[in-house]
């Protein structure tokens, strides 16, 4: 085996094994996904209520506001927690997410004290629909996902999660997403986050992709990433297989994060999951769809 | 699988028929496919002469050059005419031994275009005088007097104070353009045309001329005729004026300063006559000329857009662009679909880019980027204060509304940009851009938002090249068949798979070297 493939060769390889955006749209999305069924991983309000109607383990849903009015009443029933989460239900990129924490009768967001007036028209700008392109939107409350151990072991901030795609209810690939100083407490690809490919069979991490070169240890801190073992990695793929049973779409992405105390849970159904994960993982999807026949 | 066969039957059979189709009205169809002007012009010499003894008639051919293209045509005809060519001009003599009346008859057709000098502004005035042929440009002539004392005082008067040639040229210019023009056959010398502040096409021209030799500025006049779809007499008389180191047209009369439309048929230089014979008993001629379509295919064509545009009188301006944006919105998605270069939006590039064959290039990418990149700064305190989205469109609508008027402003004071420029961007997709720049500057920094930037400009440019090929434009209105072909590459390319050129680099490290 020469070290460097000619570039035709190798263009032939891409070929043959990465997925690309049209054929992603065209043989995945279009066929398997109606477009009426969008809405329920558009709107994260409508996930949830699919989840927990069928028993997927997701974060505790405290409060839905949906009326300016309801806001202050429902606000008095929140303030017996500690932590809490406030998303846009049809938000997107993460925009307008608030992650509040109580200390003696006292908010922060990010580190930062919080008022209840700010919190109040925060939740105000979500309803008025501020980070769902100017339609009204819901203001959905949840319960504080504890990160387990496994993700601070190797960065202690910011929100990762895994990814899974799957393929009428198979899954052909996974991705951790973890954040680095670059992104800011992100974990997406684009923002400067790792894409860390997952071995679906050994539950153990790949190399980690920052955009640019595979790397073997977090940038940041140091920690290893080669061969880590996922704790719930079974769980976890059970998990996005019963997600996928219960939406009405073929192809989806299925976002998971592993709760300290309460384990594997439901964070997210994507519609139309990136192509990235193939560079984390170091392997085309079209090479895996053919090899479990499904193209 | 036999719904994609569907698609590619009927993709196919929309690429074909239109094709075969265009094959047919080629064959049943007299025309050639002369795709660059869309029309030319057959001109016909009609002489009679009535002579006891021998005569002789001379005039002229014209020359083709850079701006118009000469076919000549000769016909059976009485006494085979001679042809020469003579300094810079091409003469042709007829000579007959006399009788009854005799018809000479010559043909020629004429492809011309406009043109339009960019004139060097810093160009010194008194440079030294000009050698060699040149010289000849500069002294008087019988009816061209420039040593005359009025003459020189006239220029001096023009010119006080100026020390660059082409604003000296435009003083000269503008001030015989602005005398009273007349309606009259009289040959008017130039002396005359000033001494009466008012002259035809003939004393203007030749006052000019004679305005730039007294001040040492090569200049000549030049004839010919301004072709319309008529029989007509009249020929006319312009000037070219040494600049740099070419010449260039200036008409006085019909006031066309460094430029000259494409239906000027340029004859002869110097200050000649059209038609020039020996003493005959009776002499009559005429110009007969015909504008004849060159994209004409009118048998089998089910629309004939050509005729339409005659007879309905409908700018063809606003047909080429009706015809033009199916083909740029296919170049888009060609661009995106298969080079993968990502853009603001499919229609932005094609918009962009008709509008940019109004501005002109680099004034238009920059006016455009300005606009842009200025109301998208106003996103930035909206977005910090909160402001709804729809709330949000509705002011920055109002803020490249205000950029727009107050370039117009700035335009109108100074001659870089035409002021209505800003108009011929489309203004709700400025805004849309806007919106959509400075949101990707905030959610994937400048770079990100610069680069996407860049490869939509990239994207409007290529499309702005194929879209201003007038080859294009006037093969569309010949055969607008085509819009079925690209309907079918359309199909075809809504279902194509293939991995698109940028991914080969995005996913090159899926795979290990």
């Amino acid at each position: 085996m020469p070290k460097q493939m000619p570039v035709l060769s190798k263009m032939r390889a891409l070929r043959q094994a990465v997925l690309g955006m049209n054929q992603r749209n065209l043989s995945l999305i279009y066929p398997h996904n109606p477009r009426t069924s969008y809405r329920y991983a558009d709107d994260k309000y409508l996930a949830k209520k699919i989840m927990e109607a069928e028993g997927i383990a997701c974060p505790r849903t405290y409060a839905v506001i949906e009326r300016i009015g309801d806001i202050e009443e429902a606000w008095n029933t929140l303030k017996v927690w500690d932590r809490l989460v406030i998303k846009p239900a049809r938000g997107s990129g993460g925009k307008g997410i608030l992650i509040l924490r109580q200390q003696q009768g006292q908010w922060f967001a990010s580190g930062q004290p919080i008022s209840e007036y700010q919190i109040f028209s925060h939740l105000a700008n979500t309803l008025f629909g501020i980070y769902s392109f100017g339609d009204a939107d819901v203001a959905l409350v949840e319960e504080f996902v504890e990160p387990h151990s496994f993700f601070h072991e190797i960065y202690p901030v910011g929100v990762p999660d895994f990814r899974i795609i799957l393929l009428k209810e198979v899954p052909l690939m996974g991705m951790l997403r973890m954040p680095t100083a670059q992104s800011g407490g992100k974990a997406n690809l684009h923002q400067g986050g790792l894409g860390i490919g997952v071995d679906m069979e050994a539950g153990t991490l790949k190399l980690a992709y920052n955009g640019k070169q595979h790397l073997e240890v977090h940038p940041d801190s140091g920690a290893a990433i080669l061969d880590k073992e996922i704790p719930y990695w079974e769980e976890l793929v059970a998990l996005s297989v019963q997600t996928a049973q219960h939406f009405p779409l073929d192809y989806l992405g299925v976002d998971l994060v592993i709760d300290a105390r309460q384990g594997p849970m439901v964070m997210e159904v994507n519609v139309r999951p990136g192509l990235g994960i193939q560079l984390a993982n170091q392997q085309g999807l079209k090479e895996i769809l053919q090899q479990k026949n499904l193209l | 699988m036999t719904q994609s066969k569907y698609v590619r039957i009927i993709a196919l059979l929309l690429i074909a028929l239109p094709l075969v189709w265009i094959g047919v009205r080629i064959h049943h169809n007299q025309g050639y496919v002369g795709l660059q002007p869309d029309h030319q012009y057959v001109v016909t010499y009609q002489m009679e002469v009535v002579a006891q003894g021998p005569y002789k008639v001379r005039s002229f051919l014209p020359i083709s050059s850079q701006r118009q293209k000469i076919q000549l045509r000769p016909q059976e005809g009485v006494g085979l005419p001679s042809i020469l060519l003579e300094g810079p001009n091409k003469v042709i003599r007829w000579q007959g031994t006399g009788g009854p009346t005799q018809e000479i008859q010559y043909q020629f057709t004429h492809t011309g275009q406009n043109i339009q000098y960019q004139l060097d502004e810093r160009l010194p005035l008194l440079a030294t005088v000009p050698q060699g042929v040149l010289t000849d440009y500069l002294s008087p002539s019988e009816f061209i007097q420039s040593n005359d004392p009025r003459i020189r005082r006239e220029a001096e008067r023009l010119t006080v104070g100026k020390e660059y040639l082409t604003p000296a040229i435009r003083a000269l210019f503008d001030f015989v353009n602005g005398m009273a023009s007349i309606h009259t056959s009289e040959l008017t010398d130039a002396v005359m045309a000033l001494n009466r502040l008012e002259a035809s096409c003939n004393g203007k021209s030749r006052l000019f001329v004679a305005l730039c030799r007294s001040l040492n500025i090569p200049a000549r006049v030049t004839g010919g005729i301004i072709l319309e779809n008529i029989t007509k007499k009249t020929s006319h008389l312009w000037t070219e004026v040494y600049i740099g180191d070419r010449w260039v047209p200036f008409d006085p009369l019909n006031g066309h300063f460094a430029s000259l439309p494409g239906h000027y048929l340029q004859l002869y230089i110097g200050d000649e006559f059209l038609i020039t014979h020996s003493t005959t008993q009776a002499f009559d001629y005429r110009y007969v000329i015909e504008k004849v379509r060159v994209n004409d295919y009118p048998v089998l064509a089910a629309l004939n857009i050509w005729a339409l545009m005659d007879d309905a009188n409908i700018p063809d301006n606003l047909i080429r662009v009706l015809l033009l944006l199916p083909i740029g919105a296919f170049l888009v998605s060609l661009f995106k679909n298969v080079i993968g270069l990502k853009t603001y939006g499919i229609f932005l590039p094609v918009l962009i880019s008709l509008a940019l064959t109004e501005t002109g290039l680099a004034p238009g990418l920059i006016l455009f980027t300005s606009i842009v990149g200025l109301v998208a700064l106003v996103n930035v305190p909206l977005d910090r204060w909160g402001i709804q989205y729809n709330s949000k469109i509705a002011l920055l609508l109002i803020a490249v509304v205000v950029v727009a008027l107050g370039l117009m402003k700035v335009l109108h004071t100074t001659n870089w940009l035409h002021a209505s420029a800003p108009l011929f961007f489309p203004i709700i997709i400025l805004t849309m851009i806007s919106e959509k720049l400075a949101k990707k500057i905030e959610e994937e920094g400048i770079r990100k938002a610069s680069e996407l930037y860049g490869s939509t400009m990239l994207v409007t440019l290529a499309i702005h090249f194929i879209l201003s090929s007038v080859s294009i434009q006037n093969f569309l209105l010949t055969f607008p068949e085509v819009i079925f072909c690209l309907a079918g590459l359309n199909l075809m390319l809504g279902k194509w798979i293939g991995l698109r050129v940028m991914e080969y680099r995005r996913f090159y490290k899926v795979i290990n070297a």
